[in-house]
């Protein structure tokens, strides 16, 4: 593995991703003050020799070290979407809450805020918890949840727009 | 009625491509990705289009050089930017 992070630039970026996994590209551009496409260079470089995984789930090229993430980190990658980041920082705040409160206080429709309910209990982010006929929703991580934010930056308007241009190629 | 029509649509129609524009510009000065140069680029065609179009409502003689062929112009340059922002690596 030396071998292959000889060069420095390599070694930089997989310092970036072991401090920040699920940085994309853009990101690590910006951080290193490094051209793009050097970036995505070296990136499909270390994807190939196996020193990094991709994960496209969100919609974007993400950047993990192999091995060394786990499934559950990976998907912490969706609390960079706006709503359900919204969602997530209500649940903080009020431990247990319905779905009627949620939708109180987040502007989303219903069956927008079911699906992204859904989504955070199919990723183990968020669990279901009934008390007689009512049903209320949690975070099942709280303190690891809270660590991951606390590391990550929320979602950006203007990194948004960076990465749907950067996404659009031949 | 016509005209009330046309600056609605000229009026929202320069509103979006100035915020877009200045979105394109704070991304661009963050990433400094020369794709989004050139969106910044075409937002900025397509605001000045509107700029156009708004004022030759108010001055009928700019209608009259605001031919479909000059319009047409804008939207090729508009296209021509956008080719090459996709074409370009970023």
């Amino acid at each position: 593995m030396d071998d292959i992070l000889e060069l420095e630039t390599r070694r930089k970026i997989y310092d970036l991703i072991s401090k920040n996994p699920g940085l994309h590209l853009s990101k690590i551009s910006e951080l290193l003050k490094m051209r793009i496409s050097l970036v995505e260079y070296h990136m499909r470089y270390l994807e190939k020799h196996d020193i990094v995984t991709v994960d496209k789930k969100t919609g974007f090229s993400r950047y993990f070290l192999k091995g060394k993430v786990e499934t559950k980190t990976k998907h912490y990658s969706i609390l960079r979407q706006k709503t359900i980041l919204s969602i997530i920082f209500f649940l903080i705040k009020h431990d247990t809450a319905r779905h009627k409160d949620i939708l109180e206080n987040i502007d989303c429709a219903p069956s927008t805020l079911s699906y992204h309910l859904n989504k955070l209990i199919k990723y183990n982010i968020i669990e279901v918890q009934r008390y007689g006929e009512m049903r209320g929703y949690k975070i099942i991580n709280r303190d690891e949840i809270i660590n991951y934010l606390i590391r990550y930056k929320p979602f950006d308007l203007f990194e948004g727009f960076t990465d749907i241009w950067t996404e659009i190629n031949i | 009625m016509d005209s009330l029509f046309n600056i609605i649509i000229y009026g929202f129609g320069m509103i979006f491509s100035f915020g877009l524009f200045i979105v394109s510009l704070f991304s661009y000065k963050n990433s400094k990705n020369k794709k989004i140069f050139f969106v910044s680029i075409i937002l900025f065609v397509f605001f000045i289009k509107f700029i156009l179009l708004s004022t030759s409502i108010f001055y009928p003689r700019l209608e009259n050089i605001l031919s479909i062929s000059i319009l047409s112009i804008f939207d090729l340059i508009m296209l021509a930017l956008l080719f090459l922002a996709i074409l370009i690596k970023s």
